[in-house]
């Protein structure tokens, strides 16, 4: 866009100056044509003086030699025109210096030719008919006729070489500006042969930058769909493996709570244990049948809850069960005794299962069954 | 015109989970809480399919079954529930009861399969 108004900064500049070409030009002419008529007028003074002079002395020489006053009234009337064009010429050429000299001194020899006539033919009135060629030919006028001929045929020469001067300038002058008025008319047209090509570059950039986005946009517009749509999926997936893994959960701890019921209404005694014979968790019936409630036992030795028996001592029973447990194995069947809440001592059978956390044992269950009633509480315990 | 199915739980998780998922399958839910609720829902809302668990708070499962049957009789009817029952005992016995016997440790893919599968068959 910027070489496009640079382009028409310069048609611009272009149209104006030829435009101020063409108006210097047209005051030039207008100015020109004024001198010329100046000018002409100018030779036209001059020439009317000349031919009245040489009238006005015709008619005075006639007059000397016919007497007829028609024609001394017709001199002196060309005289007095010839001094009138000589005011005009005067007139014409007061602002030129050279030129209103000679017509100066053309009036000089004019105004001293009439008034040698009109003596000439003055005295021929008081003189009579004897004289006249004697008259004439003393007369000077001749002589100053030529003179102011010569002079008249100068300042016309001149001004017509003023004129034909002026003529050459004219025609240069006019040539100048067509030349100027042609060379702008044909600049302008590069110039806006220039501007439509740009233009025309600059609206296919334009069409090339619009196909452009529009394709982007279009393609923007479909990755945006298919985007929307990708996230749509994705999120429904999410909702339905959440609701999976909720329904997993709800299901896993409906489970627990079932295991749970289940363990809890076993009458023999569950006891969990660490590897290093810790009591960790009970059921309810080691509170039911031998008092033990969860805050007594929990975090206690096995050794306090667990005896040997006549056949093996404790220390035997307990280092037993710490073996089967460090290298995994069952325990089934085991006569041992069971100290209750208040401290006395029931024979029971037990069994144990090591519990396990992905292969690696990490306690043991220990399932405890009483041989004899005796020494059990009867109705639940401390808990 | 969506498809309608009745659900039947006294638990209210079971009940959330499962609606927002049929939800999201693109059927229209009812749940009930009671067999009481879901008779009436029967009557108001004549389901294409009926969910009930086994073990209910104020109710016996399969006795709801059969007064379901006597409300709208042909619907399809599954019996979802998480007591642990040897499947083929299940079929064995609840066979002439129920349409399918589904356990909730099974994915809800398995039931959302299960319920094309009934719906399917009756259309």
């Amino acid at each position: 866009m910027r070489r496009i108004y640079g382009f028409f900064i310069a048609i611009s500049a272009v149209i104006t100056f030829a435009a101020l070409a063409a108006v210097r030009n047209i005051n030039q002419t207008v100015t020109t044509s004024d001198w010329v008529n100046h000018t002409h007028a100018t030779i036209y003074a001059v020439d009317r003086v000349v031919n009245s002079a040489v009238t006005g002395d015709s008619a005075a020489r006639s007059f000397v030699w016919t007497t007829d006053p028609r024609d001394l009234v017709q001199a002196r009337g060309e005289f007095n025109e010839m001094s009138d064009h000589l005011e005009s010429a005067k007139a014409l050429t007061r602002s030129e210096g050279l030129v209103y000299q000679q017509i100066l001194r053309l009036d000089t020899l004019a105004e001293q030719h009439a008034a040698s006539a009109i003596a000439l033919a003055t005295r021929r009135q008081g003189a009579g008919t004897a004289t006249p060629e004697m008259r004439l030919k003393a007369d000077p006028g001749s002589a100053t006729l030529r003179e102011i001929r010569h002079l008249a045929g100068e300042i016309r020469a001149d001004q017509f070489e003023l004129l034909n001067q002026r003529d050459k300038s004219a025609y240069l002058q006019a040539q100048t500006t067509r030349w100027v008025v042609g060379t702008s008319v044909v600049l302008d047209l590069l110039l806006f042969a220039m501007v439509a090509w740009l233009i025309r570059i600059d609206l296919k950039t334009r069409q090339k930058l619009a196909e452009t986005l529009r394709t982007s946009n279009e393609t923007l517009e479909t990755r945006v769909h298919e985007r929307t749509r990708d996230l749509a999926e994705t999120n429904a997936r999410l909702l339905t493996e959440n609701l999976e893994r909720k329904w997993a959960t709800q299901s896993l701890e409906h489970q627990l709570r079932y295991n749970q019921t289940i363990v809890n209404a076993a009458s023999d005694l569950v006891l969990v244990v660490t590897k290093v014979l810790t009591v960790t968790r009970i059921n309810p019936a080691v509170g039911t049948r031998i008092g033990w409630g969860e805050s007594d036992i929990l975090g206690r030795p096995l050794a306090d809850v667990l005896r040997g028996d006549a056949s093996q001592p404790t220390d035997a029973i307990i280092g037993q069960i710490g073996q089967a447990l460090q290298s995994g194995r069952e325990l089934h069947h085991q006569a041992a005794r069971v100290v209750n809440h208040a401290g006395v001592e029931l024979p029971a059978i037990f069994t144990l299962l090591p519990l396990r956390d992905n292969d690696k044992v990490v306690g043991g269950v220990l399932l405890l069954q009483l041989t004899s009633t005796a020494g059990r509480v009867p109705n639940g315990g401390n808990s | 015109m969506s498809k309608v199915i009745l659900h039947l739980d006294d638990e209210p998780a079971i009940r959330e989970i499962l609606a927002a998922y049929l939800t999201q399958k693109g059927y229209r839910v009812v749940s009930a809480e009671t067999p009481t609720e879901a008779l009436q829902a029967i009557g108001k809302e004549h389901p294409d399919l009926i969910i009930t668990d086994l073990q209910l708070g104020d109710g016996d499962g399969l006795e709801t079954v059969d007064q379901m049957r006597t409300a709208q009789p042909g619907v399809p009817i599954i019996l979802l529930t998480g007591v642990l029952i040897d499947p083929r005992v299940a079929r064995q016995s609840l066979a002439n009861k129920v349409d399918a016997y589904l356990q909730k440790t099974l994915p809800l893919q398995k039931l959302s399969d299960e319920i094309d599968r009934l719906l399917n068959r009756g259309s």
